[in-house]
């Protein structure tokens, strides 16, 4: 794929992409990324490091017109912004959290801003959107029109390891793919 | 209601032998597995993802800015698939949509921001408000209007809802027009 190599003003700064990383092309990154192994991102998703480095784990889902954002800070300061490991993020969503744990679904058109802490297999529902100071407990759950909440009692987890695998499989042959920036010894931190 | 003239730039849209009309900032994934069956409009910034199936689109619809259209992904015992996209002719879709629906009928008017999730049906000659949310697998039957988050049924439509589909969308492939720029 290296042959094919075209300037891409999309992407600029540092990234970290394990191997068997999906990153198409489409999408745009910005600044210090590091991407753990089995992810997939999809196209004209953004991920943007502009106020502090971002690091993704392993199995997350990002799908298109997602943004992942670790916005710039008034006090200068540069926050890490942690993602966990098998997280969806589904078509539109908006993350701007700094920490978000491990299996947790951001259904359509979510929207958490900076000051909430997401933990582990929580589910915000299509078109929900949180911006106060809190902690979303373990298996928390937000739906409808007025981001009605409960918490599930058995916390499973979500299960998208079938459509990552065909990702995985099927995205290579239809797009270019966005390879590491860093040096080879330190593009595998997760793995 | 009389349609007002749509001017676009001529320079930003492709048109096709089929009369389909394409803006050139859409990322059409899979190209080869998109059909548009002519007079379609595709606005600009649309995705529509063919890589992932096959997507089939009808006659004379209106696709609108930033809207996305993915197959939906369906997990089966042995390896998962996605589903071929099928969407029938005189079909609206306004700006901001989510499409992840497996089959949208002939006649359906989907308004501004709407998500239509996984599986979701959506019959001939539905309506399905702005800013609804369906759940997954939902069903939309013929003559009926969808609204709210999560969407339910809140009205039904006239038997001339179909008539007023062709009209509407063939009113508005007429009047968007090439502007040339000076």
């Amino acid at each position: 794929m290296s042959a094919f190599k075209t300037p891409n003003k999309k992407h600029s700064g540092d990234f970290k992409i394990a191997k068997g990383v999906v990153v198409c092309s489409e999408a745009e990154l910005f600044g210090d990324i590091t991407i753990g192994g089995g992810t997939v991102v999809h196209p004209s998703a953004h991920i943007l490091a502009q106020g502090g480095p971002i690091v993704i784990g392993e199995r997350n889902l990002i799908q298109e017109q997602v943004t992942i954002i670790n916005s710039k800070r008034e006090d200068g300061s540069t926050p890490t912004m942690v993602i966990g490991n098998g997280n969806i993020f589904e078509v539109g969503a908006h993350c701007g959290s700094l920490s978000v744990g491990d299996g947790n679904t951001f259904e359509a058109k979510s929207r958490v801003s900076e000051r909430v802490k997401v933990t582990d297999r929580c589910s915000v529902g299509a078109g929900c959107s949180l911006d106060s100071q809190e902690t979303l407990p373990t298996g928390t759950v937000l739906h409808g029109r007025e981001c009605h909440r409960y918490t599930k009692k058995i916390p499973t987890q979500n299960n998208n390891q079938q459509q990552l695998d065909y990702l995985i499989k099927v995205l290579p042959n239809y797009h270019r793919l966005t390879k590491s920036t860093a040096p080879a010894s330190t593009a595998t931190p997760n793995t | 209601m009389e349609q007002q003239d749509v001017a676009y730039d001529a320079g930003e849209y492709i048109e096709t032998a089929s009369g389909n009309k394409v803006s050139r900032t859409c990322i059409l994934c899979g190209s080869k597995n998109i059909v548009l069956n002519g007079k379609t409009v595709v606005q600009s910034a649309c995705i529509i993802r063919g890589d992932l199936a096959n997507i089939n689109v009808g006659r004379q619809c209106v696709i609108g800015k930033r809207t996305v259209i993915t197959p939906p992904f369906k997990k089966l015992s042995h390896g998962g698939a996605f589903y071929p996209l099928q969407i029938g002719d005189n079909v609206i879709i306004e700006e901001d949509s989510v499409i992840n629906a497996s089959a949208v009928g002939s006649y359906v008017h989907v308004g501004k921001n709407c998500v239509i999730s996984r599986s979701c049906i959506l019959r001939d000659c539905c309506t399905v408000l702005d800013n609804t949310v369906l759940p997954p697998e939902t069903v939309v039957p013929p003559f009926t209007v969808f609204g709210g988050s999560p969407g339910v049924m809140v009205g039904e439509l006239s038997e001339s809802v179909q008539d007023v589909m062709i009209e509407a969308t063939r009113s508005y492939y007429q009047h968007f027009k090439p502007v040339k720029k000076q």
